[in-house]
């Protein structure tokens, strides 16, 4: 079966052609809109300022943990289809970041191609000295990771608990439309 | 003083011995360059490749360390490797061509485009010689330093795509996050830094970009091995 799906990938014509995906804004519940009673179940605050202003010219729904909006060792980097973030913890760097763009299309009607990819979308990594999930919400990409200074003991870059937590703690603070 | 002259020669003869040891590098010329295709991993039991895919996916990017020669193959199964045959990571053997292709290479992680799912994301790359903090890493495209751990640096070309540059020596560093950077412009030294411990001296450089199918889209490590080819001939050729 294996085989049969290798040779189907590898029979897949790619195209080298770049371009923006549509982001799905329905059922976007931004941090932003929500009322104060929506926050406090959320166990957040508002979106400092600061932060706010970073992400003002991102046009895509930007995800952001929310216990760490107002850590002081952000940084971000960001453009119109993109952002990433690191934000520095003790001995270990969480990084985040969102795109909206692509650089081939596979002019195929596979669904066997489509299956193998698929199936990458949302799984935990734990791979040489980090992990790292990415997932596909809204039509676009996103990625978390998490890497460590002492990645052989240092416990949240030897199994996918570390990450998990995180990712559960991501939220919509903004974002374009 | 006797005793003084006596150190002095048997530190210069260790030293003569030394170098002689050291292996030579290959006259970089793309006469003298070769590789294997795409996706036949060395040795043959470090892992199932993605055996006739020889598209270039990131066609046009400049090869990512500064200078040739430098030699794509195995680390964990290479000489002195981790799983490879008895000998020094610095045998001459690991500093000679013919390439090897290591993306897909064996390792416990999912890996979507591998052909058992799981695999080495990118491609390891040993510079011209065994030397850490010698040979720089640059940037493969124009672009933006996005993200900066604890031994990787992340460049986003203008394509989009993201390219990871893993073991560089952190205080080596010539970008900062946020940094704009020109094609060529140098990233930091080639090393084994692996946060606080150490790996083997090397680069690992792997890409990211998003595949699209009809409406479905994933951002995806992609085969780079073919599109490093194509470059270090440009390199070889004097025309990085």
């Amino acid at each position: 079966m294996k085989h049969i799906l290798v040779k189907l990938l590898l029979l897949s014509t790619l195209v080298n052609a770049s371009g923006v995906l549509n982001v799905d804004w329905s059922g976007v519940k931004s941090l932003e809109t929500s009322n104060s009673n929506k926050r406090r179940s959320l166990g957040v605050s508002t979106v400092p300022k600061e932060l706010k202003e970073k992400i003002s010219n991102i046009e895509m729904p930007v995800y952001f943990p929310k216990d760490k909006m107002k850590s002081k060792n952000i940084s971000i980097v960001t453009d119109t289809n993109f952002y990433a973030v690191t934000i520095k913890l003790d001995k270990a760097y969480l990084m985040l970041s969102g795109d909206k763009t692509y650089q081939a299309e596979i002019t195929t009607s596979q669904a066997d191609m489509k299956k193998a990819i698929e199936s990458y979308d949302g799984k935990f990594i734990v791979s040489e000295g980090s992990v790292n999930i990415d997932f596909r919400r809204h039509g676009v990409n996103y990625m978390l990771t998490v890497e460590c200074d002492k990645p052989q003991t240092d416990k949240r870059c030897k199994n996918a608990s570390f990450l998990k937590k995180e990712y559960k703690k991501l939220v919509v603070i903004g974002g374009k439309r | 003083m006797k005793l003084v002259v006596k150190i002095s020669i048997l530190i210069l003869a260790t030293l003569f011995f030394v170098a002689c040891d050291e292996p030579k590098p290959n006259k970089p010329s793309v006469s003298n360059f070769t590789y294997t295709k795409a996706g036949y991993l060395f040795p043959t039991n470090s892992g199932k490749g993605r055996v006739g895919d020889n598209h270039i996916y990131a066609k046009n990017i400049r090869f990512p360390i500064e200078k040739a020669p430098a030699y794509i193959n195995s680390q964990v199964y290479g000489v002195g490797g981790y799983l490879g045959a008895n000998g020094s990571l610095c045998d001459k053997r690991n500093y000679q061509y013919p390439w090897h292709d290591n993306y897909c290479e064996k390792r416990r992680w999912g890996m979507p485009l591998c052909p058992t799912g799981k695999g080495h994301q990118g491609v390891d790359i040993r510079a011209a010689s065994c030397h850490k903090d010698k040979y720089y890493a640059v940037a493969v495209e124009k672009g933006i330093i996005t993200k900066i751990g604890s031994y990787s640096v992340y460049l986003r070309g203008t394509t989009g795509r993201t390219y990871r540059y893993l073991h560089l020596s952190k205080n080596s560093l010539k970008v900062r996050i946020g940094q704009r950077v020109s094609r060529g412009q140098k990233i930091g030294l080639v090393s084994n830094n692996m946060g606080s411990t150490h790996t083997s001296i090397h680069l690992h450089f792997d890409v990211k970009e998003t595949l699209l199918i009809g409406n479905y889209s994933q951002r995806v490590y992609i085969p780079i091995y073919t599109s490093l080819v194509d470059s270090y001939k440009k390199l070889l050729r004097g025309r990085p």
